[in-house]
């Protein structure tokens, strides 16, 4: 019997949530179903460009519904940014909002409806059950397969002035339905294929090793581990067979109902704060960074590393502790490599100056909670420092 | 910082097991909210139910309209008013239910003066689209309003036609009094000059017995004068100024001895019919005043017939309330009504304001001399009464006589036949400042046998009386300047208790400014008189 089935109770979190392809053509339904009248539509130019928002805002319209479309959202989604989009909300006097995007759509929107909800600065939810009140309806149509924000109780925001993410976990964050459908990964190129991947590969890694993880988030994490293992590469490099799609984006929902429950781990801690300081992808910097956060947690739970290994088909039978972590990590640096990520954050810019900075920020991260092995600040920093 | 932290707290509020993390529902706050709406709506509900009640429940109509005179909404007095309905109000617009004509610089300047004082209060004309003949007089006040988002107008409409009516009676009221102070003065003037054409006369005849043509032409003379004086107690009357003698009376007993006498002023072809009241209060009037009124009456109802037709008599006993105050010259309390409704013309709206006026008549020339219905209106207001007139064209007349009802007492038995005129030897004082009058009057006396002294001074006959002259009688005028009637037998009598006196007056009896019982006691003679009516007085005087 598990340790953590014997020490405590669990919960287990997730919205309602429709896979499949086209499932995306039913928000208009649920948008009415919910009590929507007028819409805010959040996007971006990349996702505008690709065709999802214009389809998702006649879908609405459809349904006679009035829609109003926000679009100022950047790959890192900023505080000022959920401000301008809260502010729209309130002036078009909308009761619903329907996220069409990747992870920082979807987090921007989470912003937006707790700022519209609450009133004040999105910077002061900052933090675990920090949002009194409930937001407005909320749909998510996820269009990369990684984030899981559309069903996470997570939204990260960059604080512009600190150029820092900082996290929102409460349960107001969870939307009220997401639409996951496959085909809207048809349009993401192969590198933002791999970095996406990547990032539901980090999901259920951190959640499997989680000191939070539960039977039910093992599960997920598992599955969705191997998913990614057996289909990322072949999906990065034939990026319009909607079959290897479909396998991905199941993966992430996975791992997203893995991690949202079991929380994450010093990747994510570290991640965010690179992210927010150099303005890197989330996937790219979670995939630069896993393999060195992996050798340092290993040892606190080198058991659950070994069925991570199975999960991957990568073997250690026979392997002894240090030879099998030598495995795996060298398994995980080959995926990263095969699907086109490659070099270290020196390549990316950051100088060894930052690198303290760096630290400072991720330790104050709420996911080094659920990290396996508490890190020290200045774990963090040498961790960095590898990944250079 | 270079310690890992613990993290256990963060961890376990992360996993969901904080107490904040718990879900929750909103269902019982949603319930309440729902029920606050409810208890709002109701309250609302209550509240608009209630501003309907005073909506409707106002005696102004009330109009919510746009300014291009379309009609929004009406409260019950509206619809009353104008009459029309709910279902027909919107039909018409404010021009409709204007007399006038609603000009574009009309209601600019309603524009500007509700910009500048935010309200406007005018008189106007009110129609109601079903009789567009029959304008009605109204005040209007007007404001701006909202209604329902719109920029709209309320105009709050009273029916003033009342008032206006009132203030007609109250100027037709004032009119009277006035016209009676002018013929009332005109008639005494001529009364004294009347008194020394009948008085030469009644001498001359006298004197003529053996001439026959002389004596006609001087009872021709005479007859003229005698009629003259019978139109001029007619403006007396009219004036309020007539002698009179009241007493108590019983109405339904007075009519019924006119009957006869009505009968005779009617023709055969209309029908006079009597209903007394049983029970009729008694009223304090002169008889002959009555009659006088009846027979006006009789007379102006018959003339309003034509061909055909009735002519109703009846008494009633009535109390009047507060509705008194409603007509000018009434007051609250029990009166005695006499009508006399007739089933003719009816009088028109025009006329009406003017019938009681002296010489206002619509009879052919010569057929009326105009002052019957003057002297009916005198005599009532000098009895204390008023009248009230019940016409309208086609639908008959009817005049209401209301005299003040007198509690208690039997009528009066009626005066007897007067006696034979005398003369006599007693030494007269006579005073009168009309010095023709006064040549008159002693020449009169003097032909039946008086010892007379006659002055047009009062002052002088004061002097007279104290030097020692001794009349058994001071026969005297009442207004005279220097020293009146009054006061001139107060200071005689201080000399002389035992002397008589016999006012001589143009004026009521009761004008004399003397307490009624003190009255009783002393002689009085109405001017102008007849030889015979000085003589009687005379005699009577001396003999009380
Ligand atoms: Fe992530």
């Amino acid at each position: 019997m598990n340790e953590a089935m014997l020490g405590e109770i669990r919960k287990f979190v997730a919205p309602e949530f429709i896979f499949g392809a086209d499932a995306r053509l039913l928000a208009g339904r649920y948008a009415r179903k919910l009590g929507g009248h007028r819409i805010l539509l959040i996007s971006d130019p990349g996702v505008l460009a690709a065709g999802w928002t214009g389809e998702v805002a006649a879908c609405l319209e459809q349904e006679g519904l009035t829609v109003t479309q926000f679009l100022g959202v950047s790959p890192n989604p900023r505080d000022t940014e959920v401000m301008e989009g809260a502010a729209l909300f309130r002036e078009a006097g909308c009761d619903l909002i329907v996220a069409v995007g990747g992870g920082s759509v979807i987090d921007c929107a989470k912003g937006v409806g707790i700022v519209a909800a609450n009133g004040g600065s999105i910077l002061e939810f900052e933090g675990v059950d920090q949002v009194p009140a409930p937001m407005a309806p909320l749909i998510c149509i996820p269009t990369t397969g990684g984030t899981s924000a559309d069903v996470s109780q997570f939204a990260i925001i960059t604080h512009t002035q600190e150029r820092v993410k900082i996290a929102i976990i409460s349960k107001a964050v969870v939307p009220d339905v997401a639409l996951i459908d496959p085909r809207t990964l048809l349009t993401m190129d192969a590198y933002l294929t791999a970095c996406t991947g990547m990032d539901a590969m980090v999901h259920a890694i951190e959640a499997f090793v989680s000191n939070a993880h539960s039977p039910i988030t093992d599960l997920h994490a598992l599955e969705a581990i191997r998913l990614v293992s057996t289909h990322l590469r072949a999906s990065t490099a034939a990026p319009a067979d909607l079959e290897l799609r479909t396998q991905i984006m199941l993966a992430s929902l996975q791992a997203g109902l893995a991690f949202s429950n079991a929380s994450l781990g010093s990747v994510h801690a570290m991640a965010h704060s690179l992210g927010g300081y150099m303005d890197l992808a989330h996937g790219e910097c979670n995939a630069l960074l896993l393999p060195h956060v992996m050798d340092f947690n290993f040892s606190t739970a080198p058991d659950r590393y070994r069925r991570i290994a199975e999960a991957m088909g990568c073997n250690l039978r026979g392997l002894n502790e240090r030879e099998g972590r030598s495995r795996i990590l060298r398994h995980v640096l080959d995926l990263r490599r095969d699907c086109g990520i490659d070099e270290g954050l020196t390549a990316r810019g950051v100088r060894s100056d930052d690198l303290s900075r760096l630290a400072s920020k991720a330790i104050l991260d709420p996911c080094n909670a659920t990290n396996p092995r508490p890190p020290s600040r200045d774990d963090l920093r040498a961790l960095y420092a590898e990944a250079m | 910082m270079n310690e890992p932290q613990d993290w256990s707290q963060l961890r376990d509020s992360i996993i969901g097991l904080g107490t904040d993390s718990s879900r929750r529902t909103y269902y019982p706050e949603l319930l309440a909210r729902v029920a606050q709406l409810e208890e709002t709506r109701e309250s609302l509900r209550r509240s608009e139910e209630n501003l309907l009640t005073l909506f409707n429940g106002l005696n102004d109509a009330i109009f919510i309209h746009d300014w291009e005179g379309h009609v929004l909404e009406a409260n019950d007095a509206m619809l009353a008013m104008y009459e029309v309905t709910r279902e027909t109000f919107r039909d018409h617009t404010i021009q409709d239910y204007s007399e006038g004509p609603l000009t574009l610089a009309h209601i600019e300047t309603m524009r500007h003066q509700l910009d500048r004082d935010g309200s406007l209060v005018f008189e106007w004309q009110a129609r109601r689209p079903t009789r567009p003949n029959a304008p009605l007089d109204v005040e209007v006040a007007v404001r701006r309003v909202c209604w329902y988002g719109q920029n709209a107008l309320v105009s709050v409409v009273r029916d003033i036609s009342g008032r206006k009516r009132l203030e007609a009676m109250l100027n037709q009221s004032q009119r009277l009094d006035s016209l009676g102070q002018l013929a009332g003065g005109v008639a005494h003037d001529t009364n004294n000059m009347l008194g020394v054409i009948i008085g030469y006369a009644d001498l001359l005849l006298e004197r003529t017995e053996a001439m026959p043509n002389l004596r006609r032409d001087l009872e021709q003379i005479r007859k003229a004068a005698l009629h003259s004086a019978d139109l001029n107690r007619q403006l007396l009357a009219f004036a309020r100024q007539q002698a009179i003698q009241p007493t108590l009376l019983d109405l339904n007993a007075k009519v019924e001895d006119t009957q006869k006498m009505l009968r005779r002023l009617i023709s055969e072809q209309h029908t006079l019919a009597w209903h007394p009241a049983p029970d009729l209060w008694t009223v304090w009037a002169d008889p002959s005043q009555v009659e006088q009124i009846l027979t006006n009456l009789v007379v102006n109802a018959r003339d309003a017939l034509g061909t055909g037709g009735s002519i109703t008599v009846e008494t009633a006993n009535t109390t009047l309330g507060a509705a008194a105050r409603s007509m000018p010259d009434a007051e609250p309390g029990d009166y005695v009504v006499l009508r006399v409704r007739d089933t003719g013309r009816g009088i028109p709206a025009d006329v009406l304001p003017h019938i009681f006026e002296p010489f206002f008549t619509t009879k052919a020339q010569g057929r009326g001399t105009g002052l019957g219905l003057a002297t009916v209106y005198g005599i009532v207001r000098q009895n204390g009464g008023f009248i009230q007139v019940d016409t309208a064209p086609g639908q008959g007349t009817t005049f209401a006589i209301h005299l003040p009802r007198l509690p208690g007492g039997s009528p009066a038995a009626s005066a007897g036949p007067a006696p034979d005129v005398a003369g006599g030897h007693e030494s007269v004082l006579l005073v009168e400042d009309e010095e023709i009058l006064l040549e008159t009057a002693a020449r009169i006396l003097e032909d039946a046998g008086y010892r007379v002294t006659s002055t047009a001074n009062p002052l002088e006959a004061l002097r007279w009386v104290e030097a020692g002259l001794a009349p058994a009688l001071l026969a005297t005028d009442v207004v005279m300047p220097g020293l009146d009637g009054p006061g001139l037998w107060e200071r005689i009598r201080t000399l002389r208790p035992d002397i008589k006196v016999l006012f001589l007056s143009g004026y009521p009896a009761s004008n004399l400014g003397l307490a009624a019982p003190r009255l009783d006691s002393l002689g009085f003679l109405q001017k102008p008189f007849t030889r015979n009516e000085l003589l009687q007085s005379v005699r009577d005087a001396l003999e009380v």
